[in-house]
């Protein structure tokens, strides 16, 4: 290798608790080569840049940059070693323009009191010539300057100045002038970034944020760059454009460190992969020299079906129609732009779009938890043949109608489970209202949970552990199942394998067929754009809160989705309305 | 070049637990508490210029146990405690930062005693106490649902909403007393009517019954019911509640009115079982108390029976030390300020463990070369440092 | 007539501000200190101890000096103060401790030691206290020649002025600098703030640190200016009042100058316009009832940049999964 190293790990481990995140990890990053670190999710890839990052401590090992020991006990650190991250969740404080969150934490010029009086000392010292003026041939004297009065004086002065000065210099970088900020604006040129740097984030894309992030990590200084899933928020058009900036970073010398558990964007955009599989290292790769299927065996550690069986729909009958939805949210913007579709029964109905474009809301205003401005949700009951309006009934309303519909939602911790609360506790969030005592019955929800223990393979200590404690594919087993269980008609199911590892999003994909083919319409979010076409009979593409297409997803592919994702001039939700 | 902060380890390194045996958790708060008292009585002893410590907890046992009318003070003083932790266990359990318990018991209070003004001796005892007891708990319940109709409608702060409510009330009772004592002194006497019956020829019996039927059902409430099973819902995640179609303005509103009716009921046990009279300052801090005695017993009412108890029996025995080494009565606020630090203080142990890293160890597996303890000299390093180039090389 | 009321209403709100400028310090960087009432009394009360040590030091105790009078209780109430904050902050910031439940303790605790100062000291210094406070209450010698001018803006003692010129002074740090925004930044988001380097620690345990002693100076400016050298035990209501101007002025340290001002026409309106005992108290409630209109007002009335700092009231652990 001709490229000099520029960090190196070596032999280090991470626990949480009883948890091993890592085990002795070794890895080599070169000075100008993009390097993939690739991963289930849950391997403890970003662990890993975590503790190069300092956000974390190792437990054991060793970190090298530019071959000499380190320690890395904060950020600060990171930085000083010329390390920085961009995280998965950006780390951006909303009410500050972009500006504000590049410059944040920046030091300052460094001025040493000491340092400066021991070099006017030094100057003052210097020995002085001194001719004497009457004899003109006595011999040139040396003196030492602090020798006389006046020279002691200077000194003096000068030394009783230097406080000063360091408080000039420090009150001036301290200062927020209104122009700050210029060297910002060189890095975004340079590398061809287009922003309003004046904007504040919580007016921002999801990829405007990224773009503050990166130039954040820029400006700092950083030449090791980390950038923790950086697609997963982005289109495929984003997408390159933003490959085009880490190539020409590349270029500039900087190493870039990838962490993802996309294979084809690895193939794409790397020179090497380091494949971690449950924490330990596996291998690094030259990315030329491997292939998708060699990489996948390496990350899952056998050889796996990639293919997802889809069945063919199978008596197929309208169960949900949605007629012209708007709404608009608490901030006052149109986030639903009047969306039309229908939900057959056994057949899984994709939706595709960027985050943030309305699929929460939508979803949310079929479940009954947010009321549209306009437009008519229709649910065909199956047992009655009757057509129930779900417009403006909340959850309880509608289940009293005997619509039996499921919603697994994106937020497991936060709404569709309660961390706290034991399994038992959790299965009875849907079920306690159940019969007219005042008391809790809490011997069914107990055989539910000993249930989907049982069958879905849920690993936890017993039925009264706090969900909480469970790992992210045990908690979404936990929280589907319970979805399931409940014998719906209609299943909705937002982003419901993210950050599961490859072994549990299967699971999760597997129940939502066997659904299908019990004849439940299913509706699916989801990101990732090769799943949505491997598992959805039809995909709804929504840009903006509007709908932008209706499509096959047998025939259609994945750059047509992306270009409908982006339909109106790649303006994400919300932002036109705000202008106005 | 390195400096030497540069090279330094983290000295030392916070990790979460993940599972406490219960046992060591109780040891842990034991342990802080036996440190607070100690730290007590040395404070006392300082500031009384050097009365013994031996003498210090020899009259804070005498004054919780000396005599049989100081443990029924405990207890009494127990009972008013736990009814007032009780009624905010209700708001807290749904994260309702209820600090309005004075004010809400204050107004229950002055509803008994307006009852007492003006239908005392007018009815029979039997119907008066029962009238009061309705007056009480109806104007708590006023006193605890305005903040919370806010709250629910507007997510008003309800920390600061409950406690303005406390001055409101004290305001309001001054004027009261003002306009019932026809002499200006602004002080209400003993009154005569609408005592609580002695039982077994004891006075705050019934108080101390009262209250350890509301724990039990408070209990029960938590436990069993699907109300408590809605309020741990909503103060868990309000966004879960929603999702499962919980009402959650109902729910703040519902779960208010039985914080409430608490309040109005240790406002009853105040003026009609101990003190049959009514001042600004009848309730004393103890609604703020009750907030510190919930979240030390967790808010669970059997545990609260203790920390309660533990509460009361460390201020009234700092009281009889305060009294035996002729301090004010303040003096009891220092040493229960220094036991409730201690006691929240230890709850650090219990959540997270301190590992002290050994930096030595990392160097010798990590570069084979074994360094003297206390640093790394500087010529040393860079060799090891060359070293790892060359392997990489 | 009203000159006087508004000489006294500008004296008393003196109270609120040093109560709100310290608490506004405090959540800035996320630490919602709910002892600031404790922590003001600790400050009145180390002020109480320091003119007691300065007064015991004299030879003569009617012998003052404006150096000593002046300069040790303040350091003393300052130095209280600064206990107080630590106890919070360690306890909040080190030890990860619930915030509501350590601030609640800590003004139980605060409450406590002013009594116990008070009973202690009240009576046997109380000479000594008001000749103290004599000189915290010296004003301009001209302002007495400018008639009501002067009056209403030159004829208070020191610890006026200097409240006003601290508020003004953090506002524009707070705004202006990166000091400012750094603590901004980890009050907003802490997790943000610690990724760009920037110690949180450090930051919260010297927002609050600043903020106690400032606060301190409340308490002790109470005692011995407003009420001349008697010790009063009712410091703690006026702290809780300085906790809801905070939210009051929307977390800007000179809003809270003017929010302080219409905080103490409010307090003082009944002692002008009562004419029973009765109605007096009913008046006293004006400036509750008012506090809770605003609550209200400033609930229902939403904006981004009008809200609390985003991490208020909760503790910040770095490797929190």
């Amino acid at each position: 290798m001709a490229k000099p190293i520029a960090v190196q790990l070596k032999g280090i481990s991470k626990f949480f608790g009883d948890v091993v995140a890592n085990k002795e990890v070794n890895l080599t990053v070169y000075r100008g080569e993009i390097l993939s670190v690739l991963g289930e999710n849950g391997c403890g890839k970003t662990t890993l840049m975590n503790m190069l990052a300092g956000i974390y401590y190792p437990d054991a090992g060793q970190i090298y940059v530019d071959g000499e020991p380190v320690v890395i006990r904060s950020p600060r650190d990171a930085y000083k070693h010329r390390i920085g991250m961009v995280h998965q969740h950006f780390k951006l404080v909303d009410v500050f323009s972009a500006t504000d969150n590049i410059i944040l934490g920046e030091k300052g010029p460094e001025y040493s009191i000491s340092e400066r009086w021991k070099e006017y000392k030094k100057q003052a010292k210097r020995p002085q010539f001194v001719i004497d003026a009457e004899d003109t041939s006595a011999p040139v004297k040396a003196i030492d300057g602090t020798s006389t009065l006046k020279g002691r004086a200077k000194l003096f002065f000068k030394l009783a100045g230097v406080p000063f000065e360091k408080l000039k210099i420090k009150g001036r970088f301290n200062w927020l002038s209104s122009d700050r900020g210029a060297g910002v604006k060189d890095i975004a040129s340079r590398y061809g970034f287009e922003i309003d740097l004046n904007k504040k984030i919580y007016d921002m894309s999801v990829s405007e944020k990224q773009t503050v992030e990166i130039i954040k990590v820029l400006y700092r200084g950083a030449d090791i760059l980390i950038l923790d899933e950086p697609t997963a928020v982005l289109t495929p058009q984003e997408t390159r454009n933003l490959f085009k900036v880490i190539k020409k970073m590349r270029a500039d010398g900087k190493s870039i460190i990838i962490i993802t558990h996309k294979l084809n964007e690895v193939m794409e955009v790397s020179d090497r992969v380091a494949v971690l599989r449950r924490g330990e290292h596996v291998a690094t790769v030259n990315t030329a020299e491997t292939t998708i299927s060699e990489l996948t065996e390496m990350m899952v550690g056998r050889k796996t079906d990639l293919n997802i069986h889809r069945a063919v729909p199978v008596n197929v009958q309208k169960r949900l129609e949605v007629k012209n939805l708007s709404l608009t949210n608490a901030e006052g913007v149109n986030v639903l732009k009047d969306i039309s579709f229908e939900a057959n029964s056994g057949e899984i109905l994709g939706i595709a779009g960027i985050a943030g474009s309305g699929q929460r809301e939508l979803l949310e205003t079929i479940a009954g938890l947010i009321r549209p401005d306009t437009g008519s949700i229709n649910y065909n009951n199956p047992k009655t043949g009757k057509n129930e309006n779900l417009v403006r009934k909340t959850p309880s309303q509608i289940r009293e109608l005997g619509v039996r519909l499921s919603f697994v939602p994106e937020d497991r911790l936060g709404m569709g489970l309660v961390g706290n609360m034991d399994i038992i506790d959790n299965m009875m969030l849907r079920s306690y209202k159940r019969g007219k005592m005042p008391f809790l019955d809490r011997k069914n929800p107990k055989k539910l949970a000993d249930t989907i223990i049982h069958d879905l393979e849920v690993v936890t200590p017993s039925s009264h552990t706090p969900v909480r404690r469970l790992s992210g594919g045990n908690i979404q087993k936990v929280l589907v199942g319970r979805e399931i269980a409940s014998a719906p008609t209609v299943l909705m199911a937002a982003y419901p394998v993210r950050g599961l590892d490859i072994n549990s999003s299967y699971t999760i994909y597997n129940l939502l067929n066997n659904q299908k083919e019990n004849g439940v319409a299913v509706i699916f979010v989801g990101e990732d754009l090769d799943v949505l076409l491997e598992l959805c009979d039809r995909i709804i593409v929504i840009c903006a809160g509007k709908v932008t297409g209706i499509v096959d997803g047998r025939s259609i592919t994945k750059e047509e989705i992306g270009l409908l994702m982006t339909d109106s001039a790649a303006t994400p939700a919300g932002k036109e309305e705000k202008h106005a | 070049m390195h400096n030497g902060s540069k090279q330094r380890e983290p000295f030392f390194h916070i990790a979460k637990r993940t599972n406490l045996q219960p046992w060591k958790a109780f040891a842990i708060r034991a342990a802080a508490v036996v440190a607070a008292l100690l730290v007590s009585s040395v404070v006392s002893s300082i500031i009384t210029d050097g009365e013994g410590i031996g003498e210090f907890f020899a009259n804070l046992f005498d004054g919780v146990f000396g005599t049989e009318r100081r443990i029924l003070n405990l207890f009494q003083n127990t009972a008013i405690l736990l009814c007032l932790a009780l009624a905010v266990t209700f708001a807290f359990k749904m994260k309702f930062w209820n600090i309005g318990a004075e004010g809400q018991t204050l107004a229950g209070g002055l509803a008994c005693v307006a009852c007492i003004q003006y239908m005392g001796g007018k009815v029979p005892e039997g119907i008066l106490i029962l009238i009061m007891a309705v007056c009480s708990v109806a104007a708590s319940i006023i006193w605890a649902v305005i903040p919370a109709i806010f709250k629910a409608k507007w997510n008003t702060n309800e920390t600061l909403f409950t406690l303005m409510m406390n001055y409101i009330a004290m305001q309001l009772v001054a004027c009261c007393i003002f306009v019932w004592v026809p002499s200006g002194s602004g002080v209400l006497g003993v009154l005569n009517h609408g005592h609580f019956p002695q039982i077994g020829g004891y006075n705050y019996i019934l108080n101390i019954i009262i209250v350890a039927l509301l724990t039990v059902l408070s209990y029960i409430y938590f436990r069993y019911s699907k109300h408590g099973y809605e309020l741990s819902v909503v103060g868990e995640s309000e966004n879960t509640a929603k999702y499962i179609g919980i009402n959650v303005k109902k729910v703040i509103i519902r779960t208010m009115i039985i914080s409430g009716a608490f309040c109005g009921i240790a406002g009853l046990l105040l003026v009609a079982g101990t003190d049959h009279s009514l001042n600004t300052n009848t309730v004393a801090g103890r609604g703020f108390t009750g907030i510190l005695v919930a979240w030390l017993g967790k808010f669970n009412p059997f545990f609260m029976c203790g920390t309660a108890m533990l509460y009361v029996f460390i201020d009234q025995g700092a009281r009889q030390v305060a009294t035996a080494f002729g301090m004010g009565g303040s003096f009891s606020s220092l040493i229960t300020g220094i036991f409730f630090f201690f006691v929240i203080g230890c709850e650090f142990f219990v959540n997270y463990k301190v590992k002290f890293s050994s930096s030595r160890k990392f160097r010798i597996r990590q570069n084979g070369t074994q360094f003297p303890q206390g640093g790394v000299p500087a010529a040393q390093e860079t060799e090891s440092a060359e070293k790892v180039k060359e392997v990489n090389a | 007539m009203i000159v006087s009321f508004l000489q006294s209403v500008i004296r008393f709100s003196t109270v609120f501000l040093y109560g709100a400028v310290g608490e506004t310090i405090t959540e800035k960087s996320g630490n919602l200190n709910l002892g600031i009432p404790g922590i003001m009394c600790m400050g009145g009360a180390g002020g109480v101890i320091g003119g007691v040590m300065y007064i015991n030091s004299l030879p003569d105790p009617e012998v003052m000096t404006w150096a000593g009078a002046i300069l040790v209780p303040v350091f003393m109430s300052m130095f209280f103060a600064l206990l107080g904050g630590l106890i919070y902050s360690f306890l909040t910031v080190t030890l990860r401790c619930n915030q509501n439940v350590t601030g609640l303790a800590l003004t139980t605790f605060g409450i406590g030691f002013l009594a116990f100062v008070g009973s202690k000291f009240g009576t046997t210094y109380s000479r000594g206290m008001s000749l103290i406070s004599r000189y915290f209450r010296q004003s301009f010698s001209f302002a007495a020649d400018l008639e009501a001018f002067g009056q209403l803006f030159f004829s208070y003692g020191i610890l006026v002025y200097s409240a006003i010129i601290i508020a003004i002074i953090t506002a524009v740090i707070i705004k202006k600098t990166r000091t400012g925004l750094n603590l901004r930044a980890v009050g907003e988001n802490p997790a943000t703030a610690d990724a760009a380097g920037i110690s949180v620690t450090k930051y919260k345990y010297g927002a609050t640190l600043i903020g106690s002693m400032i606060a301190g100076l409340g308490g002790l400016f109470y005692i011995i200016d407003k009420s001349a050298g008697n010790i009063e035990y009712t410091i703690d209501t006026y702290g809780w009042m300085a906790v809801a101007l905070v939210i009051f002025t929307i977390w800007r340290t000179n809003w809270a100058i003017l929010g302080s001002l219409i905080f103490a026409m409010l307090y003082l309106l009944p002692t002008f316009v009562a004419v029973s005992f009765a109605q007096m108290e009913l008046i006293k409630m004006v400036p509750y009832l008012v506090t809770i209109i605003v609550l209200i007002i400033t609930s229902i009335r939403n904006g981004k940049e009008k809200q609390p700092p985003a991490s208020l009231g909760t503790t910040y652990f770095r490797e929190e999964r």
